[in-house]
């Protein structure tokens, strides 16, 4: 029996290599997102060895960490320590030097008078002292005196400056002229950071204002070794009085770099969640490809398998030998699949290092890659079998003898599960799209903040629900929905559209498995571009409707103060109101806080801030104004009393903790964070490393228009580097722009399953071909033309290919209709359907279904006319 | 396209008709080889036949006796390897294959064995499918004739799974004259039917020459079903052996025992 097996996989080499092929693309994308893992690992060991190079470090013993419940990222804030530590630590015993390390970001001008950068990843300012020998200088010295910078050996690389270079700087909100005196090499990649180094007493003058640095690094004296080194730190810290030590802890070197490294993973592994996500689509597509696969060999081999029986094979020997050429394609598949993987992330990682960010990692998968890859490729494999083989071994030995292939059973039961699925489906998007948080709240009776999300969890149950109950539904909705896809062309192409479409309905299990593949991208895609578009014009919408102020000037990282004080110079300039932003932590909150301090005018001419509960004027009796999604989080009502952490001591509650009143909750979707603090409670509070000027907004001046202002402003802030001026369209335009790339990003992704689901119609065209060679023979004899045939191929393939498109679409856009009730707290207000993009999705699917029908239109042209109609 | 006369070139040989009668489609040293070298096998041995305007011709003989080979040949369906085939003005042995295709729609009609049918049109769209084929107008009355012939019209909307095996069949030879053709070809048309079926196909054949002026050449190995033809060929090993006029099953029955045996009838019976 294995032999066999073995034969039909060589006798149908072509039907096998298509399933071969559906494998290895799903394999591709999980063997590729581990070895894109590994690749950023290791780039980024080595980049935490190179950056966290000291023995041991002494900081702030206390942190705060979690998850921001509103920006979704992972904060961890250590308390500063003061700089002036270092002095003591560096007289304790084993000690060969303690360095403060304070550490920002600066604007580095190159060469051609350009901000120079690179593919999002910031530009450091750090100190080199000039005692400090692990790195040699290629060129010059290190800096010293504030008008000197040197530069990391790629930094000068890309900003073509070299030692003697002079250029512009921008360092603590001032621009700074500067000389290059020296060109500085780490032995290992920074994964495309650059580094500015700067003369340590300036670094703790411009970085470190007051006093405070994020951690002081320890070099041990030759033979001391790490938890010596931390020891005698410690005892260090606990003997000396300076103000700070007790707070401040002494850690290895290896612990820090563990720590960040395992920060570091946890964002990888964000990333990896998300194409894991793909990665499982993909799959789900490929398996449905394989069972196709086999069903249909299955169902072509039916008189080979009924002779077997017949010749006292049993049931179960025909379902292994079924099963080991599941087995055979998964392997293949999967070893094709690991090699593509692997390709693909090099792939990657040569586009990340295009484009600035070096990874030098190795892409090699690891053992437990190949395996988990091979392991999800033979399942996925025999898994999509097993039904087909199944069907495959009950084949009765009479079967030998009939003629034909047998009618497919009734869709009567199938079709009753479909239907309540997709009716309870509707039914919970229905629910989703109705029923608000607050209501969820009453009718749950929880308390405030347990019924958010409750609505987002029906929508997802309902949606899945939605899927797959169309899928199974599917074949009972191919016949009507196929004839009324296939009206133009019964009616423009006659007879070849009614007979594509009689073949498609035909056999509606087939259709439907078929169209499923593209059913499930196009859900994905559908669904996607309703949301996209629907957070687009939400957000114009409120730009438009609350942004009063005429321009806005914002920057990465902030804005710097000089670029606020050139502007508030400016006469043009009526109106001013930089708004800062910085991290905070709140008692009995996990994570850290954004804190925004408030000018006193903002609300009233720049920007609308809506007020749900209370008063603005709470802010001017030094009480906090909180955002409403924070408050809904959080519980937080006005009157409650919230314990923030200070800068010298983050951790809310402990030692100096501020408390402020909640004086009102407001609502503003142009900020996303916690609350707005007085500006003297501000200034308190927050971390100074995290804080910045997030957004400056601007109004002009009696007698002048928009545009003298900006023709003004525009100069005036160009000279601090990556800092833009933008009108309320401009903003609208670039938040649409950012939602359309990410769009672009699940596009991209989802090519690769509909690329399978073009195999899968490949295979079926291919098949059915085969199936009806006598059916083609018999149309050629009474006259049908080679391209005649070739266009019902290509008609029935449309129409496979747009009915799962539709079936998609319809989900897509249907499911998507409660997320503005679902996701009215994130800002999303508005409704709104691309038709335009999803009738380009449709017409993208009809030219999938064009170029999937071109190898089975050939090969049904080739049928011989003689074919299986003579009578000798 | 090479145009010919209808008038076949005069020569003596059993399968060409005397003067007087007038041939709608002739073959003449019609030779079919397949393969080459020491594994050729000839399938037909410089064949001479003649299918009379207005009669139906049965062509029979013994497996491989190369009957189905000269039908696949007179119908474009295969090259012969030398020979001309005539078919009413048209060389086809000369024509190319979009012409061919061409002849197909309308200049030719075919019943096969068995699967004539497309399975997912109705009769009324099987029987004409040619003629959607070729954009050609369905001439009613013409239609209407055939099918009123056939005995179908309260079949017209049923799928060729709600049909009989005989309706099937007659369903087939209703598409093949819709096109009003030079010549039907019908190849074992009653192969695979009951006997009171088969009677209704043959008889249909035999009116549709009679009372339409069709003319049909039928492949058969049944002497019954050759017994409604005009004029039966008899073919062995390639050659022409025999040609009976008028026959009876028995007349044929007894041709076909001759032909067996192995002994070939040097006359021809008139």
């Amino acid at each position: 029996m294995r032999r066999i097996a073995l034969r039909d996989i060589r006798a149908h080499l072509g039907r096998t290599a298509l399933a071969v092929l559906a494998v290895a693309l799903g394999v591709a994308f999980v063997a590729g997102t581990f070895s894109f893992r590994t690749l950023l690992s290791t780039t980024f060991d080595a980049v935490i060895s190179t950056s966290a190079a000291g023995d041991a470090y002494v900081r702030g013993a206390a942190t705060t960490s979690g998850t921001d419940v509103v920006s979704g990222s992972s904060s961890t804030v250590h308390a500063s320590v003061p700089a002036a530590l270092a002095d003591v630590l560096a007289d304790a015993p084993g000690v060969a030097h303690a360095r403060p390390e304070p550490t920002g970001l600066l604007t580095l001008f190159g060469a051609d008078g350009t901000v120079v950068t690179t593919g999002g990843a910031p530009t450091i300012a750090t100190p080199f002292p000039a005692d400090d020998t692990r790195y040699p200088y290629l060129t010059g010295r290190a800096p010293s005196g504030p008008a000197e910078i040197a530069l990391e050996e790629h930094t000068a690389a890309r900003s073509g400056l070299t030692t003697g270079s002079t250029t512009t700087v921008v360092l603590a909100g001032e621009i700074r002229e500067v000389t290059v005196s020296g060109v500085l090499s780490f032995d290992g990649p920074l994964a495309g950071a650059l580094v500015v180094g700067l003369d340590p007493a300036v670094a703790l003058e411009t970085l470190a204002p007051d006093g405070l640095v994020p951690q002081i690094a320890v070099e041990a004296a030759p033979g001391v070794s790490q938890d010596e080194l931390r020891d005698t730190l410690a005892a260090a810290l606990a003997a000396t009085d300076v103000p700070g030590a007790s707070a401040a802890e002494a850690v290895t070197g290896d612990t820090v770099r563990g720590e960040t490294r395992a920060q570091i993973d946890d964002q990888i592994g964000f990333l990896q969640i998300f194409l894991l996500g793909f990665a499982g689509v993909s799959l789900a597509v490929a398996t449905f490809l394989i069972a196709n696969a086999f069903s249909m060999q299955v169902r072509q081999r039916r008189r080979e398998l009924a002779l077997l029986r017949a010749l006292g094979a049993s049931p179960g020997q025909v379902l292994g030998s079924v099963l080991v050429q599941a087995l055979v394609v998964g392997v293949v598949g999967s070893v094709v699949g690991v090699a593509l993987g692997t390709g693909l992330a090099a792939g990657i990682g040569a586009i990340f290092s295009a484009t600035g960010t070096e990874l030098s990692g190795s892409v090699v998968p690891t053992w437990p890659t190949i395996l988990l890859a091979v392991a999800v490729g033979v399942v996925v494999s025999v898994v999509g079998a097993l039904l087909p083989a199944r069907r495959a071994a009950l084949v009765a030995p009479v079967e030998a003898m009939r003629e034909d292939t047998p009618s497919e059973r009734g869709l009567r039961v199938r079709g009753a599960i479909g239907a309540v699925l997709v009716a309870l489906g509707v039914a919970g998007v229905v629910v989703a799209s109705t029923v608000s948080e607050a209501r969820w709240q009453d009718l749950l009776g929880a308390a405030d903040g347990e019924a958010a999300g409750m609505g987002g969890a029906v929508l997802a149950a309902s949606a899945v629900a939605l899927v797959v109950g169309v899928l199974v539904l599917a074949p009972v909705l191919a016949r009507p929905v196929v004839t009324v896809l296939a009206w133009p062309s019964v009616v423009l192409a006659r007879p070849l559209g009614a007979l594509a479409r009689g073949n498609v309905v035909r056999q509606p299990r087939r259709t439907a498995a078929t169209a499923g593949a593209l059913t499930i991208g196009m859900v994905l895609v559908s669904a996607s571009a309703v949301l996209a578009a629907s957070a687009s014009t939400s957000m114009r919408n409120v730009v438009e409707s609350d942004l009063k102020a005429d321009l806005m000037v914002s920057g990465f990282p902030g804005v710097p103060s000089g670029a606020i004080d050139a502007v508030a110079a400016l006469p043009e300039v009526g109106a001013l109101d930089p708004v800062s932003a910085g991290l905070t932590s709140v008692a009995g909150v996990e994570g850290a806080q954004w804190a925004f301090d408030m000018p006193r005018e903002l609300p009233r001419r720049s920007i609308e801030i809506h007020v749900v509960d209370g008063t603005l004027d709470a802010l001017d009796r030094g009480e906090a104004l909180v955002l409403e999604s924070a408050a809904t989080a959080n519980g937080w009502e006005v009157g409650d009393t919230l314990t923030l952490g200070t800068a010298a001591s983050p951790v809310a509650g402990a030692d100096g903790a501020v408390t402020v009143r909640v004086g009102a909750v407001v609502e503003s979707r142009a900020f996303g964070g916690s609350f707005f603090l007085p500006q003297d409670l501000f200034a308190d509070v927050t971390v100074p490393a995290t804080r910045d000027i997030a957004v400056a907004f601007l109004g002009v001046a009696p007698g002048t228009s928009v545009e003298q202002m900006r023709d003004a402003v525009t100069p005036a802030v160009t000279a601090y580097g990556a800092v833009s001026v933008q009108d309320a369209d401009d903003l609208a335009d670039s938040l649409a722009a950012q939602v359309n790339q990410m769009l672009t990003i699940v596009y991209a992704m989802l090519a690769l399953s509909i690329l399978i689901a073009v195999l899968g119609i490949v295979n079926t065209l291919a098949l059915s071909v085969v199936e009806r060679r006598r059916e083609i023979s018999l149309l050629r004899a009474v006259g049908l033309g080679r391209l005649q045939l070739a266009s019902v191929v290509g008609i029935e393939s449309v129409l496979t290919a747009v009915f799962g498109t539709a079936l998609g679409v319809a989900v897509g856009v249907g499911g998507s209709s409660a997320l503005p009730t679902v996701m009215a707290d994130m800002g999303l207000t508005d409704l709104v359907v691309p038709w335009g993009q999803i009738g380009v999705l449709v017409v993208l699917a009809a030219v999938v279904g064009v170029v999937a029908a071109l190898w089975p239109a050939i090969r049904a042209s080739r049928v011989p006319v003689l074919e299986g109609l003579a009578s000798e | 396209m090479t145009t010919a006369t209808a008038h076949a070139p005069r020569r003596t040989g059993v399968g060409i008709l005397p003067v007087g009668r007038v041939a709608r489609a002739w073959a003449r040293n019609l030779t079919k080889e397949y393969g080459t070298g020491a594994t050729a096998v000839t399938a037909l041995d410089d064949v001479d036949v003649d299918l009379e305007e207005g009669r139906l011709t049965a062509i029979m003989g013994p497996s491989g006796s190369g009957k189905s080979t000269l039908m696949h040949c007179l119908a474009g369906l295969d090259r012969p390897t030398s020979g001309t085939v005539v078919v009413g003005d048209h060389d086809v042995t000369r024509m190319r294959q979009r012409h061919l295709t061409q002849l197909r729609r309308t200049g030719l009609g075919f019943v096969f064995q068995s699967f004539n049918l497309v399975p997912t049109l109705t009769a009324e769209e099987n029987i004409t499918l040619p003629l959607d084929i070729a954009r050609e107008r369905v001439d009613r009355a013409w239609f209407d004739e055939v099918v009123e012939a056939v005995g179908l019209r309260d079949r017209l909307s049923h799928r060729p799974g709600e049909l009989s095996g005989g309706q099937q069949q007659r369903v087939a030879c209703a598409r093949a004259l819709v096109t009003r053709p030079a010549l039907v070809l019908a190849d074992e048309p009653t192969g695979n039917l009951d006997s009171r079926s088969a009677g209704e196909v043959l008889g249909f054949l035999r009116r549709s020459v009679d009372e339409l002026g069709q003319t049909v050449a039928m492949v058969t190995h049944d002497p019954r079903a050759a017994s409604y033809a005009h004029r039966v060929l008899f073919l062995a090993d390639g050659r022409l052996a025999d040609v009976l006029e008028n026959p009876t099953a028995e007349t044929v029955l007894e041709r076909l025992g001759a032909l067996t045996a192995g002994t070939s009838p040097a006359a021809v019976t008139a």
